[in-house]
């Protein structure tokens, strides 16, 4: 079976070879290796050897042909083979305009300095700059930017505080000329660390199978949550229910009255009637306001109502809560959430605000979406999601309003509570919001 | 002004030079009749004579030898060896004779000699042709080693050199004779010797880089500005004795520092500028030190040439990786 050999690539990117001269012609009986013809290239001139033994049946082009990598240019097979040929198969005539030659290979892009005019002195080939360069000569340097020396800190001080997430040309070095010590960076990540995410301060860079990852630690607010979270899904029966608030009066009795709380400092928002509307609804069922203690097979009824408000931080979710809001007013629950929330955010919390809880509030809506499956916070027994206010068009007694609607998602803890008794909470909470007269009157 | 390539600066500032000065003369393989295989002394031995502008036979240690003899003597002698590669066969002459010959003679003989060798490889050129062996020079005392990166430098850091009155070694890289153009004065100037180059000026990263590396290095630049990224590039000029100050000045505000040289790595110049500014800023580090260099063994023939030189590519990752750190 004769072999086609192709113009084997050659490296260095080089696409084609200009032939030299053949050593070998049609006919002749050759060796593995042998050198078959003389190939001049880009870089040099180089013998090919024959890939097998056998005799030579063909072969392509003469001095000066180019020939492109992957192109057949010679034809080795057997004694029969080369007998079978026809006899009067002609040998090559010298140097035969080639037939077209088969499309180019894609070439790789050139190199920026490609040796466009050479120069061939005694030893070896100089590159030659066009006539017409521009100058190389470094012309007007660009306008510097300005740049004030680093600050003077060790590497291992670098990576400290690169650990730390403290911003190190921030600091004021203490140390010899000015140096910022490894004390200068633990102060300051002392001082400024409240105010970072954990996440800037203690990553670990590095990559997985697909790619590059950072490992933080889990620390703080943010494994308490998940603690809390994943004890109050593996502990309880969580079902949640949903439904809508027609809050139109509401909305109006709240426009009335934000002006006169803005007076006595308090910015008023729907979240004070919510928890009014709970604390009713949680006095009417009052299985709504239990925790199950597991350890004494009790469940245990509360007649105290503290609402817990999850307040989102920049660590995390943090859940303090408004104690007795039964016994106070709307605008002091109003007060207290907002100070709550300042505090959260501060993180000056006492502890006694995130213990006590009986019933809990997340109101997600502030930043977006209708409904949710809030996650109960155990042991409470249930958990109102609020959803984003909205105007929308209801039909009601033969007509289509805007109303402004709110929606609500409750989570029941079913071991506690029926769907039932759920269902009766939350039509009381929707009853309350949207006849705000009966917060009023205490029904 | 003339735009000419370094070849013809060179061969300016020899001719200038010469007849300035009747005590300069040249000396080497093929300088006279041929001019230089690379032309740089093209046209000077007509000028001259071939009293003052001599073939020599192929004996590199001869060739330093009588230079220093001319030196001691109170002449300028201005030895050509042919290629970077042969200056070895004529160490001995240069590290035990001509470079101690001031400390030898406490003081009294102090001398000019300046040996122009075609220095580096890029031109596709036989063993021994392509070499860069600057580090045996730098490291040996008594001796100023000089490379130019363009025709302008080239004229004006000769001058200097032939004007010092000391031991010079001039390594001309061969790969950029006749590669770039500038326009270079007619007149008398000079490139100050022991003071490096800021040809760029820029706050992210400090590139260094001599001879025919330079071009490499802007070239790098002009990409990384194109990232965004402004490097500062440094052309050291002076090898020896080494403006270590503005590299340790630059990498004091850029905090990063890529090297490129076509030297071998291990003790190439990159491992001495790294060390100094290791001495002087450590503190302002913002990343490990990167050297792009040739590597760790014989400089190749000409079909893996290109894969030894560093280029723009290879300093780019260099920069890349300070960049990321």
């Amino acid at each position: 079976m004769a072999l086609e050999f192709k113009f084997p690539d050659l490296g260095e990117g080089l696409s084609e070879g200009e032939v030299v001269q053949w050593k070998v012609k049609v006919g002749d009986q050759v060796a593995d290796h042998q050198a078959l013809l003389e190939v001049e290239t880009d870089k040099a001139v180089v013998e090919v050897p024959a890939p097998a033994a056998g005799f030579v049946l063909s072969i392509k082009g003469g001095p000066g042909t180019v020939i492109q990598v992957g192109e057949v240019i010679a034809v080795i097979g057997s004694e029969a083979e080369l007998k079978a040929l026809p006899v009067s198969a002609p040998p090559p005539p010298a140097p035969e305009t080639p037939p077209a030659p088969p499309p180019r290979p894609i070439a790789p892009p050139p190199e920026p300095y490609t040796v466009e005019r050479e120069s061939v002195g005694v030893v070896g080939r100089l590159e030659e700059a066009p006539e017409d360069e521009p100058p190389p000569r470094p012309a007007a340097p660009a306008p510097a930017p300005v740049a004030k020396p680093r600050v003077e800190a060790l590497p291992k001080d670098r990576e400290l505080a690169r650990r730390l997430g403290v911003d190190i040309d921030l600091i004021h070095g203490t140390g010899p000329k000015g140096r910022v010590t490894e004390e200068d960076i633990r102060k300051a990540a002392a001082l400024g660390a409240p105010e970072r995410g954990a996440h800037a301060a203690e990553g670990v860079r590095g990559s997985d199978a697909f790619g590059p990852v950072e490992r933080v630690p889990l620390r703080g607010v943010r494994r308490k949550i998940a603690q809390a979270m994943t004890d109050s899904l593996a502990r309880t029966a969580q079902v949640t229910t949903m439904d809508e608030a027609d809050v139109d009066s509401l909305w109006r009795i709240r426009e009335k009255q934000k002006a006169q709380a803005l007076k006595e400092g308090v910015h008023l928002t729907l979240l004070p009637f919510l928890v009014k509307a709970v604390v009713g609804a949680l006095k009417r069922v009052p299985e709504m306001n239990t925790f199950l203690d597991e350890e004494k097979g009790q469940v245990v009824f509360k007649a105290y109502y503290n609402i817990g408000i999850a307040v989102d931080t920049q660590d995390g979710l943090i859940v303090p809560n408004v104690k007795d809001a039964d016994k106070k007013s709307i605008l002091q629950i109003a007060r207290e959430l907002s100070e709550l929330a300042q505090k959260s955010r501060r993180r000056t919390l006492a502890v006694g605000d995130l213990k006590g809880g009986t019933f809990t509030i997340t109101n997600y809506g502030s930043i977006g979406g209708l409904f949710g499956t809030p996650i109960i916070n155990y042991p409470e027994a249930g958990i109102l999601g609020v959803g984003r206010l909205t105007d929308k068009p209801v039909a009601g007694d033969g007509a289509i309003r805007i109303r402004k609607t709110l929606p609500l998602s409750l989570t029941f803890d079913h071991r506690l509570v029926d769907g039932g008794h759920a269902q009766h909470f939350l039509n009381d909470v929707i009853r309350h919001l949207s006849d705000p007269d009966l917060i009023l009157v205490g029904m | 002004m003339a735009k000419v390539n370094m070849v013809t600066a060179l061969n300016m500032a020899l001719d200038l030079e010469m007849g300035k000065n009747g005590k300069m003369l040249i000396l080497g393989e093929d300088v006279g009749r041929e001019g230089g295989v690379f032309r740089v002394t093209d046209g000077l031995q007509a000028k001259y004579g071939e009293h003052r502008v001599m073939d020599t036979p192929l004996a590199e240690s001869g060739i330093v030898g009588a230079a220093l003899g001319l030196a001691a003597g109170g002449m300028l002698p201005v030895p050509e060896i042919q290629f970077e590669g042969f200056i070895h066969v004529a160490m001995d002459q240069i590290c035990n004779q001509l470079g101690r010959y001031r400390t030898r003679s406490r003081g009294r003989f102090d001398l000019g000699v300046v040996i122009r060798v075609p220095w580096g490889g890029g031109i596709h050129a036989p063993e021994h042709h392509s070499d860069s062996p600057e580090t045996v020079l730098v490291h040996t005392p008594g001796l100023t080693v000089v490379t130019p990166s363009d025709p302008y430098e080239a004229k004006g850091l000769l001058l200097s050199s032939l004007r010092l009155g000391r031991p010079v070694v001039f390594c001309e890289p061969k790969r950029i004779y006749r590669a770039m153009k500038s326009e270079v004065p007619e007149e008398d100037y000079t490139v100050p010797i022991g003071k490096a180059r800021v040809l760029r000026e820029g706050k992210d990263l400090t590139v260094v880089a001599w001879g025919a590396m330079v071009r490499e290095a802007v070239a790098a630049a002009d990409e990384l500005q194109a990232r965004g990224h402004a490097a500062e590039v440094i052309d050291l000029r002076t090898l020896s004795p080494m403006d270590s100050e503005t590299v340790v000045e630059s990498v004091r505000k850029t905090g990063r520092l890529v090297i490129a040289h076509e030297a071998p790595r291990t003790l190439g110049l990159g491992a001495e500028i790294a060390a100094r500014v290791a001495e002087e800023a450590l503190t302002c580090l913002l990343a490990p030190i990167e050297r792009v260099t040739g590597w760790d063994t014989v400089m190749p023939l000409a079909l893996l040439e290109e894969h030894y030189l560093p280029d723009r590519k290879r300093i780019l990752a260099a920069a890349a990786k300070t960049l990321a750190a």
